[in-house]
């Protein structure tokens, strides 16, 4: 087992190299694109949600080119100088360790200068945009053409669409699994080959951005949650805007029809009545997004069900709520209605509810604007549940089943209770399995509270391996455990996934450690 | 691809040698020299010669099997080709650098699982389309699947092949999920969530953590699949198939342009067909039945599935955008009656395969599939390329419509005596459908490798070798690491 984050020691590099590198990045991108020393620019990549205590993970440097000419170059010199990179789009997965590095030392590469829409194409639904362009600004351009086109936006809209697509981010629309929205990418390798994948290879091809795959193997994948390669465009498709589009919720009481909503759901979400997109939120979670956890409770440890109960009244929350749409002509939007209130009949103490039969609910409107692709910020307000709040997010994958999501819930929100933090959760439905994603919300000014949500993390981590779960995305101080975990038959996705870093980035520059991903010349050990 | 007869020499084993090195393996009655008949050598690469067919088939019974066997044929000097149960489908040839001995998985032919109420399956690589639905059926397992008019071929030989069927669930790829295949190296892996130890879910979450590597082993002789996650559909309340008779290509090209944006939108979910008089010929030969005339048009096939009312709803929609079209005529079920052709389509759109041949004889035709911007124009354009190309051709001819692509289906029979010609002519078509801005999503092994070299770029190229590098011990050595190049200037843009 390797080191956990905290003890990882800094990136081995020779002072001379870098200050050689550094002149040299100097003159490719412009002075001032180059941060290094005591720059005040550099203190923008680090984690500031990071759990624990250990030490900040200090870059060297920060290179910020505006153009794949200038990313190539920075490549090529970090390469003869041995002078690891860590590629980033915008830096805003919070949850996951934001803006920093895995390790000190290492020259961050921030494309977020790269932040052109390349293409927006009506007639085939689809975009082609470079790495800084987030969300928001795509939403922005889609509304300022006046398109009829939609994106898939996630929860917090101020990220790059690269990047969240690339660490298979989740978004509330029937476009939900984000990564399969991806039509050929174009990616520099850690050889300093600029590679365009599916039929981006064949010379003038008309359907590079119409067919997800070329000629010959599938490689997009490679490169998902990856040290492989840097992504420097994508092509992404977005869907036409429906007829119509109705956001329900359905609330539960408590925790008693959980397992019947997600039994009713499973053939609803097969026949493709519920989309993909639909998640199942807790009223924590909802809660945290409107108000803050002191104004309704003084002390520490669960709330109350008297606190819950008043919280429920003031927002309009219930114990779970499930937040959807129905999509498509106005015929089949009113038949699906009919048809999900008949299917959810089954469900003890359900209520559904229409936008235009909700009133006033702050939460639904959020999960609304969502549902219909617009892109929003409105679920950073969760920080401010506990003040200056931090989180921590956890994701694991289930089978759609009533046992998988009552086993997790209740897995989960004991070892909350028993480290002393809320219990904030939703079960995002995805076409065959459930994803529970918590975020752990914690006072990043509060040593005793970042300690505390450490300790959680470090529990669910054990917990789901106890059960067989799988988790699918993780914050940076535990990238080599969970990529650890996925050691079945002598860990040979591991290996190979190894193999394939050897050989796509020989220098070993390239993210060192992402994803659990480590270079030989990291000096890996792997029996 | 290259084929150079004289790689069998004198220094090759025996044959006697060969076989009773792979019988170690896995016994001696699964092992024996390839037969003398069009089988084996056909559903690879049509019309090998004698000297350049594989000379020995091995059917391994298990994964370790195939893992030992990876590493015994390059070590006996021998290239491995493989298939899924020589059925006709997903079969790889190696390189002609040296003789072959061909790996059929027909053996490997386990339902592993099949989960009603998830809708998944975990297939072994040699389960065919009617072991599946047998299975389905005995167990009056509510499940539904696209499936091939061959009902014998492999469930996963259309997986690999990244093929597209027909109707709600056409689009192949969507519904994979999950693979374990043996390396070049002897490397059991699992990907996704299958790589995590006691996990039952591999078959349910398509993405897991790190890399995807499913992708890897589709159109590639990068690893061996041994088994595989299979999404399937519950059986629809309501299955309502259509076929719309279009009397001429101008039709045909109102018709794209009509489904685009039902397609694109997902009111008609999955795919359409859209046949030519030979493409319904040959489904109809193939059952025994003799074609109606001609009649020098088309004839689109397609399915809505769900509930009584989505179907409905829906159908409004698609009646209301094809029923108007000029040069068409749109029918149901009800009308199926006396036209042959349509009442094979039904079967097929219902889920039922429409004959069980295990000769593999397919193999016989070189077969390609280019893919186009589903236009009239672009529509137009295939037609017209194919007619000037392929003249006096029988060809079989069939596009498919998915929501932003579409794509044409050629198989181009062939036989011993004007191979060459055929080839060469197959060959100069791509040319120009390349040229006109169309890719080419698979082709038959004896046209495969050309289109890699002459079609796609060098960059892809190399990463596809490095790849292989890292993968495949055996891979044919670079002339230079990567790692050594200078940084190239960046190409030019290509969007």
């Amino acid at each position: 087992m390797k080191p956990s984050a905290g003890e990882l020691p800094a990136a081995r590099v020779d002072a001379k190299a870098l200050a050689a590198a550094l002149d040299e990045f100097r003159t490719a991108l412009g002075p001032q694109w180059v941060l290094a020393g005591q720059a005040p620019g550099l203190s923008v990549y680090r984690d500031d949600f990071a759990p624990g205590t250990h030490p900040e993970r200090a870059p060297a440097a920060a290179l910020q080119p505006a153009n794949l000419k200038q990313v190539m170059k920075a490549l090529d010199i970090a390469r003869r100088h041995g002078i690891p990179l860590w590629p980033l789009s915008s830096g805003r997965n919070l949850g996951y360790g934001g803006a920093a590095p895995r390790q000190a030392g290492v020259v961050m590469l921030d494309l977020h200068r790269m932040n052109r829409i390349v293409e927006i194409n009506e007639k085939f639904a689809y975009a082609v945009v470079e790495p800084g362009v987030s969300h928001l600004d795509l939403g922005r351009e889609l509304a300022r053409r006046e398109s009829r086109l939609v994106p898939a936006p996630p929860s917090a809209g101020w990220g790059s669409v690269i990047g969240n697509l690339l660490e298979r981010g989740h978004a509330y629309t029937p476009q939900a699994e984000q990564f399969d929205n991806l039509c050929g990418l174009q990616v520099l390798l850690g050889d300093g080959t600029l590679v365009d994948t599916g039929f981006g290879a064949f010379d003038k091809s008309r359907v590079a951005r119409l067919s997800a795959s070329g000629h010959g193997p599938q490689l997009d994948g490679l490169f998902a949650q990856s040290n492989l390669g840097i992504v420097t465009r994508i092509g992404l498709w977005l869907r036409p805007a429906p007829a119509s589009c109705r956001p329900y919720r359905v609330t539960l009481a408590s925790d008693d029809g959980l397992h019947a909503l997600v039994e009713t759901l499973r053939p609803l979400v097969q026949e493709g009545m519920v989309a993909p997109g639909a998640s199942i939120v807790n009223l924590e979670k909802d809660a945290a997004l409107l108000t803050t956890r002191r104004r309704y409770q003084a002390d520490e440890g669960r709330l109350t069900a008297a606190t819950r109960a008043r919280l429920a009244q003031d927002f309009k929350l219930a114990a779970w709520t499930l937040y959807g749409a129905l999509y498509g002509s106005s015929a089949l939007v009113a038949n699906d209605a009919r048809e999900l209130a008949a299917a959810l009949g089954a469900v003890p103490g359900a209520r559904l509810e229409f936008e235009d039969e909700v009133g006033d609910a702050p939460a639904f409107a959020l999960r609304a604007t969502l549902a219909r692709g617009t892109a929003d910020m409105g679920a950073h307000a969760a920080l401010d549940w506990v003040g200056a709040g931090a989180h921590l997010d956890f994701d694991i994958a289930l089978a759609q089943t009533g046992d998988a999501a009552r086993g997790a819930v209740d897995a989960c929100r004991a070892l909350c209770d028993e480290h002393g933090l809320d219990y904030l959760a939703e079960l995002q439905v995805g076409p065959r399995d459930l994803r529970h994603r918590q975020s752990l919300v914690f006072a990043r000014d509060n040593a005793r509270d970042r300690r505390r949500a450490r300790g959680l993390y470090e529990a669910l981590l054990a917990a789901a391996a106890t059960r067989g779960e799988g988790v699918l995305r993780t914050h940076l101080d535990f990238m080599d455990q969970v990529a650890e975990r996925y050691a079945w038959n002598d860990a040979s996705w591991l290996r190979t996934c190894e193999a394939l870093k050897d050989a796509l980035d020989p220098a070993g520059v390239l993210a060192p450690g992402k994803s659990g991903l480590w270079p030989g010349r990291a000096g890996r050990k792997r029996n | 691809m290259v084929m150079d007869a004289s790689a069998t020499t004198s220094e090759t084993l025996p044959v006697e040698t060969l076989l009773e090195r792979l019988a170690t393996v896995v016994g001696e009655e699964h092992v024996r020299a390839l037969p003398d008949d069009a089988r084996y050598g056909g559903l690879l690469v049509p019309n090998l010669t004698p000297e350049q067919r594989p000379r020995a088939v091995v059917q391994p019974a298990s994964a370790e099997q195939l893992q030992q066997l990876v590493t015994l044929v390059p070590r006996l000097a021998h290239e491995i080709w493989t298939t899924p149960n020589a059925c006709g489908n997903g079969a790889r040839a190696g390189e002609q650098r040296r003789p072959a001995v061909l790996l059929d998985l027909s053996r490997l032919d386990r339902i592993v699982e099949v989960d009603r109420r998830a809708a998944v399956a975990v297939l072994e690589a040699g389960v065919g389309f009617d072991a599946l639905l047998a299975h389905l059926r005995e167990r009056d397992l509510p499940l539904a699947t696209d499936l091939d008019a061959n009902g014998a071929r492999a469930v996963l030989g259309g997986l690999l092949d990244r093929h597209w069927g027909v109707g709600p669930w056409g689009e192949r790829s969507a519904w994979f999920c999950g693979v374990e295949a043996v390396l070049r190296n002897g490397a059991l892996l699992r990907s996704g969530i299958g790589a995590l130890p006691g996990n039952a879910n591999w078959a349910r979450t398509r993405y897991a953590y790190g890399p995807a590597l499913d992708g890897l082993f589709t159109r590639s002789a990068l690893g061996i699949v041994t088994r595989f996650g299979l999404w399937l559909a519950p059986r629809p309340r309501r299955l309502l198939p259509f076929m719309l008779e279009l009397t001429n290509a101008v039709a045909l090209g109102a018709a794209v342009e009509a489904l685009r944006p039902l397609l694109l939108d997902g009111t008609l979910g999955g795919t359409v067909a859209i046949a030519g008089d030979a493409s319904d010929a040959a489904l109809l030969a193939a059952r025994g039945i003799a074609a109606p005339a001609a009649t020098g048009g088309w004839r689109l096939y397609g399915a809505l599935a769900g509930s009584t009312g989505r179907v409905a709803a829906r159908w409004d929609s698609v009646r209301a955008a094809l029923a108007a079209l000029p040069g068409a005529r749109l029918a149901d079920e009800a009308t199926a009656d006396g036209d042959a052709r349509w009442t094979a389509r039904l079967r097929l759109l219902r889920g039922e395969t429409l004959h069980h041949d295990a000769s593999g004889r397919d193999g016989d035709a070189l077969a390609f599939t280019v893919v186009a911007p589903p236009t009239a124009l672009d529509a137009r354009t295939l037609l017209r390329i194919l007619t000037a190309r392929l003249p006096e051709v029988d060809a079989r001819v069939e596009f498919r419509q998915g929501p932003r692509a579409l794509r044409l289906e050629v198989a181009l029979p062939s036989g011993p005596r004007n191979h060459g010609a055929r080839r060469a002519m197959a060959l100069n078509t791509l040319a120009e459908l390349v040229k006109a801005g169309y890719g080419i999503a698979f082709a038959t092994p004896g046209l495969d490798d050309a289109v890699e070299v002459r079609h796609v770029d060098e960059e892809l190229r190399g990463l596809h070798a490095s790849v292989r590098a890292a993968l495949d011990p055996y891979a044919p050595r670079r002339a230079a690491p990567r790692g050594d190049k200078p940084a190239p200037k960046p190409r030019a843009k290509k969007t």
